[in-house]
């Protein structure tokens, strides 16, 4: 009979066993995760995946049976995912992310966030001229949902009080007004990136609108005569929101970059190799809004005096200058 | 011969040790349905928040306790809808549960690990290809009086292309996947089944067949007869069985009498004496015949 003289045959009766083993281990990986593995298993697993590999490599030589080329496909690939997984721990990724590369690629990209940066301030100054000289345009910046009762005609003890919320003791409803805010202008800072990706026109607009809403409200206190007290509130928190959605334009207008201008390599790749690093940025602009919120929430409750929100509003301006701030991550 | 066999698109990966594995790239039905699946366990998630928030709010009515739970709802309804995806991508290495479902998987183009970065940048974008259509259709009739027809068609005509994007190139790539380099791709579990070829005595031991007369056949018709061969055992396998044997049978002019009752003894025997000839032929010639 053909069997026993099959080369085949015997080169799968001789490595049939190991292939067995390594399936067993894949299929505990995947049913109880990675770290459930006894750490026996775990060092067989890169000698048991090399034999898969070099076995699929003999079997592509010398086998024709179809069933055993497509389970070692599979199995060899399933084997180089497992095997192939981020090695660092999460704790260590986020303290390296954190303290490391996140700065560091703000610090690269920095033109394009000074970019976003102008366009927040023309925009901030265009709306506020506009509507200082002529309140109806405020209606076309600003849209209902938004303003929520702050439009030129409400009274400026209406307007007061959403500056000084003197009226809700406990600060509970801050915790709620917090969360919404977060969820809200992080929402709007992840568009922003993802905006990106149809050239940098769409993200230029979206930043000089925002720009635009932020200068009408500013005329809109200025005409009420409580101008300095709006710029007051809007500096404790304003200058990291405001960093946070420049860092969103700004990742977006790099990755604009990379689709218009690929430079030295494929599109394909030279958007890959962008949307990685611009994701990072973004992810750790999530974050600048969560504290922006905070403050936003909570520290518009407990500080009252136009003095302090001013100073907070510059010392968190140096902290970030001084976070962002890494020369020395050039050469990468 | 009625076997049909679906070839989706093959991946070409270079692992680090420079062997080339083969993935297969999913279905965009595959994706699509898990797609489905995900957003359905996160509206079942805020629904279980929104239940669970109700519950509590009406067994403890104080205020201050209400708004703090107003708050975290917020925030768990907000990483919920951004959040679900880059967390199961990260925790199980590109399976989230719904693509676990359908055995799909995300891996990075360039044969390395799937890094955070990766996991961002793909489902950031998801804020464009998905929400902003649907965001635009939601609310476009409620501005239909300030926006020009022109417009809408253009940003109508620009979602389109957004959306059906992984229909227009190879891999079913989409703009997350183009921007992170990553792939999806499907991952399921072939069994290995008992090889065709034993070295247990058949009952027809003296079926020979001579090189001349293995000739005619090559490795496409090896590859049929062994998917029939591992076909379950039903009416449908018969009938293909009896086709091919009188298709050999014809082809072979045997002279002596084969089995006319059981043609799965015959084919057995053929199967396996055209597999060693042809493997012969592998490993002698340098030419690939497969």
């Amino acid at each position: 009979m053909a069997g026993p003289t099959l080369k085949s045959y015997q080169f799968r009766r001789e490595r049939e066993q190991a292939w067995r083993s390594l399936e067993d281990i894949l299929g505990r990986i995947e049913k109880m995760g990675f770290d459930a593995l006894p750490a026996a298993d775990l060092a067989r697993l890169p000698v048991l995946y090399r034999n898969v590999v070099s076995s699929l490599s003999v079997a592509r030589a010398i086998s024709l049976d179809q069933n055993v080329l497509a389970y070692l496909e599979n199995l060899a690939a399933r084997a180089y995912l497992a095997v192939y997984r981020p090695k660092r721990a999460l704790l260590e990724t986020l303290r390296h992310y954190l303290l490391g590369s996140f700065p560091a690629q703000v610090w690269q990209v920095r033109y394009k966030v000074l970019l976003a940066l102008l366009l927040l301030a023309s925009g901030t100054l265009c709306g506020f001229f506009l509507v200082r000289d002529d309140p109806n345009y405020y209606y076309s910046f600003v849209s209902e949902g938004m303003a929520q009762g702050r439009d030129p005609t409400a009274s400026p003890e209406t307007l007061r009080e959403v500056l000084y919320d003197e009226e809700d003791p406990e600060g509970s409803t801050l915790t709620t007004f917090a969360a919404f805010l977060f969820s809200h202008n992080a929402r709007i800072g992840i568009f922003a990136f993802a905006l990106g990706f149809l050239g940098g026109v769409p993200v230029m607009l979206l930043l000089f609108y925002n720009g635009l809403v932020l200068g009408a409200m500013g005329a809109l206190y200025d005409r009420a005569g409580l101008g300095m007290d709006f710029w007051a509130w809007i500096s404790g928190h304003g200058v990291t929101e405001l960093l946070a959605v420049a860092l969103c334009g700004g990742a977006g207008l790099a990755l604009g970059g990379a689709v218009i201008f690929p430079g030295r390599y494929r599109r394909l790749d030279q958007l890959a190799m962008t949307g990685r690093k611009m994701a990072a940025i973004v992810m750790g602009a999530v974050i600048l809004f969560m504290m922006a919120a905070l403050l936003e929430g909570y520290f518009r409750q407990i500080v009252h005096d136009p003095g302090i929100r001013y100073a907070m509003g510059g010392a968190t301006l140096l902290f970030w200058m001084a976070y962002f701030f890494r020369p020395s991550s050039e050469a990468s | 011969m009625k076997i049909l066999f679906f070839a989706p698109p093959i991946y070409p990966l270079m692992t680090p040790e420079t062997v080339k594995l083969r993935f297969k790239t999913a279905s965009p039905a595959g994706r699509l349905a898990a797609l489905l699946l995900d957003i359905l366990m996160i509206l079942l998630g805020c629904l279980g928040l929104a239940l669970g928030g109700y519950l509590i709010m009406t067994l403890f009515p104080s205020t201050v306790l209400q708004n703090l739970l107003a708050a975290v709802l917020l925030l768990c309804y907000f990483f919920l809808r951004n959040l679900y995806f880059i967390f199961f991508e990260l925790k199980h290495n590109g399976r989230t549960p719904g693509k676990k479902k359908l055995g799909l998987q995300v891996i990075a183009r360039d044969g390395g690990t799937l890094t955070a970065n990766m996991v961002f940048a793909r489902n950031f974008l998801r804020e464009v290809e998905f929400f902003l259509p649907l965001t635009f259709i939601l609310t476009a009739h409620r501005q239909s009086a300030h926006i020009p027809a022109w417009l809408y068609i253009a940003v109508s005509a620009w979602i389109a292309f957004i959306l059906f994007f992984p229909a227009f190139n190879r891999y079913g790539l989409r703009l997350g996947d183009l921007a992170a380099g990553t792939l999806v791709v499907m991952a399921p579990r072939p069994m290995l089944l008992a090889d065709l070829v034993s070295d247990k005595a058949p009952a027809d031991a003296g079926i020979r067949f001579s090189k001349k007369q293995l000739d005619p056949f090559g490795v496409k018709q090896l590859k049929a007869l062994e998917a029939i061969l591992r076909m379950p055992d039903d009416k449908q396998r018969k009938v293909l069985c009896r086709e091919v044997y009188d298709k050999i049978v014809d082809r072979l002019e045997l002279t002596w009498e084969p089995l006319e009752k059981d043609p799965e003894p015959f084919l057995k025997a053929f199967y396996s004496a055209l597999r060693a000839e042809l493997e012969r032929k592998m490993l002698l010639s340098s030419e690939e015949i497969r």
